[in-house]
């Protein structure tokens, strides 16, 4: 039943989206495929935002909610108007490729629970809270990070919400690796690739190793990448500026880093100047700005500053460790440009991962073909010439603002469209170089299966489990407590997401107490029997010797 | 060579002129390298650079930039392979 009301709700934003493109279609198709899917994440931003504001956010609240507006767009007669489907003129055996290629991405989504760190630790533990109460609480978790902008955090609730289950989460994802391929596709065709390559940079996109692993993973470095490309891909497409809103304001909704790549489309934004809007494309952009402020709006409202954590020193999660500074660093650049060229480029300090750490992720493609096929691009084409500037602005910009840590090409994700447009370009010249994306691409195609850092034997386990139980960290001795409390180490950084259980049926009580006896003050008002603490805390040391709690393995305690 | 002189005589310096880019840029890396040349991406490119502005003809080129590509990939997977054989191996 839940099924069928997501179902709905899909139907609903995808009518609801084609409605609102018909009234601001550039007339261009490539270009009106990313409009289309930027309208739907607008849509669907905007629906989970009031449906959490409101305390609707439950499977039969959204599920009504969807109907009604279904039926709404049925009787207007919006279907009457949508397109008819064509298969792209792309060749048998790309759209083959193509195809295995979304059944693999949905075999992932289907077998993968989360399980990257950052995710677990702050990203997703706040839609567990969102999920658990019907909309948004004032605990987003105890993690500093867990107040940075959620623009992608509302697309994974979305795929969560209606099912009261996390085993759709990594569609999200995907929809943004779609939305990057669709907009390399459209950079293509406008610098004048013909459609079959230009496919095939779309690909070429898609399949970079750092970009693929990550739609899968619940990090939101990809989807601001796939989301930069949008926004480059409107530009050259002459949209009105209006309309340019759209990708910038879900850009900063889903990671301010967007905001560090700005100089690059500004630069294209000068050399393709925007169109003027219109009245539709003003309210659309209404809509967005509305979507993307909110976590700004939130942030300077609660903590009287708008980049909340970000200040002055950065951002420090723990004592002395500064994890982002705040503003550039010629010495940062010098030393991120350095590593990119001496040893992240080649990708062999570690494996595929969505975290990249230590490699830059952007595979065999991009290292073989792309480097050669930029410089010929850039050699020969005025174009190219001023889409590789734009680039390279941006990734200047972002390496020097962003300090040099193990993962920072994480940032710069967006970069690899660049490759993948060039060698797109040039398979389209040289039907010699053509086998060798190929070749690449297959590579990276059997290179991105399984994330580098899932724990040992995890697909098989993950394959065995029954959906409703799947996780990565079932934590048996949890199996039967219903209500947990969870206190966490200072010097600590734990996995706390999967405490919620994949179908969120566990409630967290998240403990902040500054004494033993506000400790246990908080433990008897909430009606704790139990206390998760993996990594000992000084707090637990004076109840234990109290005699209030007891240990039980593990990191649990129990209340007395 | 002024913009005055004879068409071919200009087609051969600038060239030239161009091929000092890379070449600057060959020096550089090889006095500066810090992994061996044969893995060095940017020694392989600058190579390539020079070659490339020094073959006019279209099937020499094609050669050329069909062999460094080979090349690259060859670099590429000597050096990852090895690393996503073992991702294979224990994760699954």
């Amino acid at each position: 039943m839940r099924m069928i009301g997501l179902l709905i709700g899909n139907l609903a934003v995808l009518l609801g989206s084609h409605a609102l493109l018909r009234r601001v279609r550039t007339g261009e198709t490539s270009s009106d495929a990313v409009l289309f899917l930027l309208l739907r994440l607008t849509l669907i931003s905007a629906m989970v935002l009031v449906a959490a504001a409101a305390g609707l956010l439950s499977p039969s609240w959204l599920t009504v909610a969807s109907i009604v507006a279904l039926a709404a767009l049925l009787w207007n007669g919006e279907h009457r108007h949508l397109p008819r489907f064509r298969l792209p003129d792309v060749g048998k055996g790309v759209l083959v490729f193509a195809v295995v290629l979304v059944a693999r991405s949905l075999i992932q989504v289907w077998i993968f629970a989360p399980f990257q760190r950052d995710a677990l630790t702050y990203h997703l533990p706040k839609i567990g809270e969102w999920i658990q109460h019907e909309g948004f609480t004032r605990e987003w978790g105890l993690d500093l990070r867990s107040t940075f902008p959620s623009g992608f955090e509302l697309i994974e609730t979305w795929w969560v919400a209606f099912l009261h289950h996390d085993v759709l989460i990594e569609m999200a994802g995907l929809e943004f690796l779609l939305l990057g391929f669709l907009s390399v596709v459209d950079l293509c065709r406008r610098m004048g690739i013909a459609p079959r390559f230009a496919f095939l940079g779309g690909l070429l996109y898609a399949l970079t190793p750092g970009i693929c692993l990550q739609a899968t993973s619940c990090l939101n470095d990809a989807p601001a990448a796939a989301l930069w490309t949008a926004t480059a891909a409107l530009i050259l497409g002459r949209a009105p500026w209006s309309l340019l809103v759209l990708p910038v304001a879900l850009g900063f909704g889903v990671k301010p880093t967007y905001g560090y790549a700005i100089p690059g489309l500004a630069l294209l934004a000068f050399w393709w100047r925007p169109r003027s809007a219109t009245r539709w494309t003003l309210g659309i952009a209404a809509l967005a700005l509305a979507v993307g402020s909110t976590w700004y709006v939130r942030n300077a409202v609660v903590y009287g500053n708008p980049l909340y954590p970000m200040g002055p020193k950065g951002i420090s999660v723990q004592e002395g460790h500064v994890a982002q500074r705040f503003g550039p660093s010629v010495h940062g650049l010098v030393e991120n440009l350095s590593r990119v060229a001496e040893t992240r480029i080649d990708d062999h300090l570690g494996p595929y991962d969505p975290e990249l750490p230590y490699i830059s992720g952007w595979g065999p493609a991009t290292f073989a073909v792309g480097l050669i096929a930029v410089f010929l691009a850039i050699r020969t084409d005025p174009s190219m010439r001023r889409l590789a500037a734009a680039f390279g602005v941006s990734l200047l910009s972002v390496l020097l603002l962003v300090v040099f840590d193990p993962w920072f090409l994480r940032y710069v994700l967006f970069f690899p469209a660049l490759f993948a447009i060039a060698s797109a370009k040039l398979a389209g010249d040289l039907p010699e170089a053509s086998m060798i994306v190929w070749a690449a691409l297959l590579f990276e195609f059997a290179g991105t299966c399984i994330p580098g850092r899932f724990p040992f034997g995890a697909v098989t386990e993950l394959a065995a489990q029954p959906w409703r139980q799947r996780t990565l960290y079932p934590q048996p001795q949890l199996r039967d407590i219903a209500v947990l409390g969870f206190l966490e180490h200072p010097g600590d950084e734990v996995k706390i997401y999967p405490l919620y259980g994949p179908d969120f049926s566990r409630r967290i009580v998240l403990l902040r107490a500054a004494s033993p006896d506000q400790l246990l003050d908080v433990l008897r008002r909430e009606g704790l029997k139990y206390l998760y603490c993996p990594k000992d805390h000084e707090l637990l040391q004076d109840c234990l010797a109290r005699n209030r709690i007891s240990r039980l393995g593990g990191g649990l305690f129990a209340v007395k | 060579m002024t913009e005055k002189g004879p068409p071919d005589q200009a087609a051969r310096v600038r060239p030239r002129l161009e091929a000092l880019i890379p070449a600057a840029i060959l020096v550089l890396r090889v006095a500066l390298r810090r992994t061996p040349w044969f893995f060095d991406w940017m020694i392989v490119l600058s190579l390539y650079w020079i070659l490339y502005v020094f073959l006019a003809g279209r099937r020499e080129r094609t050669f050329v930039t069909v062999g460094v590509m080979l090349l690259l990939l060859g670099i590429y997977l000597w050096r990852v392979l090895p690393i996503l054989a073992d991702t294979f191996l224990f994760c699954l």
